[in-house]
């Protein structure tokens, strides 16, 4: 079989028009009656050829700014910068380690696939490198290439446990949590759950290891350790749509009618913003805030529920009721860095420029933001005083 | 199911790439020689000799419309009561700026045995100039004979079967003339009394003289086929057969009436299977990436027709993780052997395809478990049948895939646009393993599957199937069970039911050989885009001892069928 090279930037275009003889359009790949065969293997693993190294500086360049537009939670931005750098080094480890990790982020930038090739490359670049082989694992862990994905697993498992390797905490839970999965996948729950226990003892508050202890446990019956596991996972990350789905479930099974509605009525609030990628959706504030109203009055006691409709507020230039709430969370927490970059924000788009700065040096003054999301921040408001110049 | 970071994007507009390919040399990489057809294997081509010349045609030149990616369907139906299956193949319609000799039809190609098939669209008058997605056979006057309805972009057609094997239109009588874009339609006794009404599952709301190309908006060198989400949904509707005492077909629409009329899908596909055991026929409606539909019948026996939307409190809304997926062709049967019936939806790529175990009226999401998750992921499904292949009992599975997007390898080389079919095999308990290259060499083949439709075309027992391909001719795929050496290793039966629902649907049986159970019913619609084969089939293959079948008819009543004999049909009619 040849080998294929990936090329970084290629575009491709197709003809303008493929209308037939008499204007039918023709199928891709095969003729009318004349199939092309081929095996059924999958694609994911077609063959690469090692990238050849180019021009180390200009990369560096372009993965710093990758780095700072993942800082920004700019995931665009952030991949272009990556292609970028891949153009000018196509063997630049950093940059193929960054872009298997952003398409491993479920929030961010979630293209597992192009992860699976960003981390297969890097190991082409260095076989050794253990954050590409733990990256390749669980993307195809994502992917639910659990034979392969099991296989890598158990060879960094074996490597650490003969002093091949020292890998670090993180990417110690990263391989048990991969095993849990494959295990759990494989319907053998009581291994599944060894594995995410050991990856809890080393990360106790993994999002993605209490979830998958949850799955487990729901699988063992085990209902009330599920919600329990389930609960700190939710606590974390309180927008995350499929961690209230299967709160719902196990509350419903648990006979916990009222929890079982809240967690649903939740779900549902959230659903829309993950998975409707409709223009109409994108500016269709009322229906937006509404969702998020309906999301805040399902879980009140999740202060991340009213960050999120103060942005919609804002979205529908709803400053005064994105400000009021704004206040609102200050008197609750005055160190919510979060709630000082949106008051910022609103204040901005009531005119009031001088507060809209202040807001942003107190959001700084938490100290739970990076340097740079303050420096834009000031950025965006004097471009807003200066009416968008 | 699996963890939590998981199936949560699907394909959308092409985005620009940030990985691109060399396409040609990745398809020339990953594609195999062109290779004779070989006699050997479980199934067996018979589409390029049997006389099937009927070309499916998405009626486009280019402009990309939505309405064309998603057609394809194909029906196995005995229109002309010969007692073998005959074949209509739906067509597609020319769109604007399209030329075309001659109008686009549908076409009825009439079983001549041996695997031969003559075209009698003419003669039969089985064809309208519609856009058509999908043909239902039921027998909606129950006359006995089976009727035709063409689910169509824009007003659907009935076509009413005289006896003879000549259909008129009675479309605008009948009251099913529904101008919304449908795609499937299920009949079902939904009040039971007595006659079939209708479910019929439309897709979005598209207008093909102001809807605007999808994908270059944002930065695609060309456009490229919209994504649903562009789209609101077109409502479904229910229809309650009034017809019969003056020989007239009428249907009344109860959409608003039965308590549907607020729940809006995109409707791809309907399965109607009794999920709760309580004797009458529920709806499982497959929806394009919103919440898929259970609609609990809760309709008094001959009084107004009642139906609950339960999908989301019973779990079949969405998949395991509570994402809604592109849902197309699906199916029920009792994988599991508990008794009930599970479902199954093949979805889009990156997505896996999901089985719903039933348990006890709630469903668990078990794709992973069932060995049919990873399997799935790449693969863009459309056709989905569960069947007995190779008759030992344990129900299998095929599906016939095809992307939606033409130019998806331009954009990412892990994709392709034709794909292979893929069979599984029943291991029991619910478990699947893939034995596609068993299957015989059309599994090593790449069309762009649409609508898969199972029978038994040649009457030997085993269930053969037909495979609509887009922009190509149908595959017809023999069963090779029997001539693999299967013996009488299997009971056939034919219901009959009394009234206006002349073939039973929504019967239930049961086949019992000693303590081994299966269960079946009797359905039409299913898949995608298809009619089925009305007649169950139970592989007996290593079950000695008597066989008893238990029937439960679409009224409710219960029969039981002792000592009937093995390797052939059994006729029966309800007493």
């Amino acid at each position: 079989m040849r080998r294929v090279r990936v090329a970084w930037l290629l575009p491709l275009a197709l003809a303008a028009s493929r209308c037939g003889p008499d204007g039918a359009t023709g199928p891709a790949g095969t003729g009318t009656g004349a199939a092309k065969r081929a095996d059924e293997r999958p694609l994911r693993d077609f063959p690469l050829e090692t990238p050849v190294a180019g021009d180390a500086a200009a990369a560096a360049k372009h993965v710093a700014a990758a780095r700072q537009a993942v800082g920004l939670g700019h995931p665009d931005v952030a991949k272009q910068s990556l292609q970028a750098a891949l153009a000018a080094d196509p063997a630049n480890l950093e940059a193929l380690l960054l872009r298997g990790t952003i398409g491993l982020q479920k929030s961010f930038a979630w293209e597992p696939m192009q992860a699976l090739t960003a981390f297969r490359l890097a190991r082409l670049v260095d076989p050794a490198s253990l954050p590409a082989r733990i990256g390749e694992a669980n993307a195809r862990v994502a992917l639910e290439d659990d034979a392969g994905a099991a296989a890598l697993l158990q060879e960094l498992a074996d490597d650490e446990a003969a002093g091949r390797t020292k890998p670090t905490e993180e990417q110690r839970g990263l391989v048990q949590r991969g095993l849990g999965q494959v295990a759990l996948r494989g319907g053998r729950f009581e291994e599944a759950l060894r594995h995410a226990d050991a990856a809890l003892a080393i990360r106790p508050t993994d999002r993605a290891s209490l979830t998958l202890r949850a799955e487990v446990l729901e699988r063992l019956g085990k209902l009330p350790e599920a919600v329990a596991s389930l609960d700190v996972a939710l606590r974390q990350r309180q927008d995350d749509s499929t961690l209230h789905f299967a709160m719902a479930r196990l509350q419903r099974k648990l006979g916990a009618t009222g929890e079982a509605e809240r967690h649903a009525k939740a779900y549902q609030s959230l659903l829309p913003f993950e998975e409707d990628g409709s223009t109409s959706f994108r500016t269709d504030w009322p229906r937006r805030i509404g969702l998020r109203r309906d999301l805040v009055a399902a879980c009140p006691e999740f202060k991340r529920g009213r960050h999120l409709l103060v942005r919609e507020l804002l979205g529908g230039k709803e400053f005064a009721a994105a400000r009021a709430e704004c206040d609102a969370l200050l008197a609750a927490d005055a160190a919510d860095s979060e709630a000082w970059f949106l008051q910022a924000k609103a204040l901005a788009g009531l005119g009031d420029y001088a507060g809209a700065r202040r807001a942003a040096d107190e959001m700084a003054k938490t100290g739970k933001v990076a340097p740079p999301v303050h420096e834009e921040l000031l950025r965006e408001i004097e471009k807003t005083a200066n009416g968008g110049k | 199911m699996g963890g939590s970071e998981r199936r949560v994007a699907r394909v959308r507009q092409p985005v620009p790439a940030a990985w691109a390919i060399t396409c040609a040399a990745l398809l020339a990489a990953c594609s195999g020689a062109e290779e004779p057809a070989a006699a050997a294997g479980r199934f067996t081509q018979r589409g390029a000799t049997s006389g099937v010349d009927f070309v499916l045609d998405h009626g486009g030149c280019g402009a990309k419309e939505f309405t064309e990616i998603v057609v394809g369907g194909v029906s196995l139906l005995d229109y002309d009561g010969d007692g073998d299956l005959d074949l209509f193949c739906a067509q597609g319609a020319a769109l604007t700026g399209r030329v075309v000799a001659a109008p686009l039809r549908d076409a009825l190609y009439r079983n001549d045995g041996g695997w031969r098939f003559t075209d009698v669209t003419e003669a039969a008058g089985a064809w309208d100039l519609g856009y058509t997605y999908s043909a239902s056979c039921p027998d909606v006057d129950g006359d006995g004979d089976l009727d035709l309805f063409l689910c169509n972009y824009g007003r659907n057609t009935l076509l009413v079967n005289d006896g003879q094997g000549r259909f008129a239109d009675v479309t605008e009588a009948s009251g099913l003339a529904d101008a919304e874009w449908s795609v499937c339609a299920a009949f079902v006794d939904l009040d039971r009394d007595g006659d079939l009404d209708c479910y019929v599952g439309n897709y979005v709301d598209y207008d093909v003289a102001t809807a605007k190309p999808c994908g270059a908006s944002l930065g695609a060198p060309d456009h490229d086929y919209c994504h649903p989400d562009n789209f609101r949904a077109a409502p479904d509707q229910v229809l309650r057969n009034d017809g019969g005492r003056d020989g007239a077909v009428r249907f009344v629409d109860v959409t608003a009436d039965a308590g549907a009329v607020d729940s809006i899908g995109k409707a791809l596909a309907i399965v109607p299977t009794d999920y709760d055991g309580d004797g009458d026929l529920d709806l499982f409606v497959a929806n394009d990436h919103v919440p898929n539909f259970l609609w609990r019948n809760d309709s008094p026996r001959g009084g107004p027709i009642r139906l609950v939307e339960v999908g989301g409190e019973v779990g079949v809304a969405q998949d395991g993780q509570g994402k809604n997926e592109s849902c197309m062709g699906s199916d029920a049967a009792d994988v599991d052997r508990d008794g009930d019936f599970d479902l199954f939806t093949v979805n889009m790529a990156m997505e896996t395809n999901t089985l719903w175990v039933n348990d006890g009226g709630w469903f668990v999401d078990d794709t992973d478990l069932a060995g049919l998750g990873a399997e799935s992921y790449l693969w863009v499904g459309f056709g989905a049948k569960f069947l007995d292949q190779d008759l030992d009992g344990e129900v299998d599975l095929l599906i016939a895939n095809g992307h939606v997007l033409d130019r998806v390898a331009s954009f990412d080389p892990h994709q392709s646009f034709a794909q292979q079919a893929q069979l599984y095999r029943g291991k029991g308990r619910g478990k699947f393993e893939r034995i596609s290259q068993q299957g015989g060499p059309y599994f090593e083949e790449k069309h762009v599957g649409r609508g898969l439709a199972t029978g038994d075309l040649d009457g030997d027992g085993d269930v053969d199937a037909v495979i609509a391909h887009w922009q190509e001719r149908p595959e017809l795929l023999e069963n090779g069970a029997r001539r693999d050496g299967r013996g009488p290793e299997w009971i056939g039966v034919d219901l009959r039911g009394k009234g206006g629902n002349t073939r039973a649907i929504g019967a239930r049986v049961e086949c019992a050989t000693g303590d081994f159970k299966q269960l079946d019913e009797v359905r039409g619609v299913g898949s995608y885009a298809a009619w089925n084969d009305t007649r169950l089939v139970f592989g007996l293959a290593g079950r000695a001892g008597p066989v008893a079948l238990k029937i439960r008819w679409p009224d409710g009543t219960v029969e039981q069928r002792d000592g009937l004999a093995r390797g052939r049909y059994h006729r029966i009619e309800q007493r």
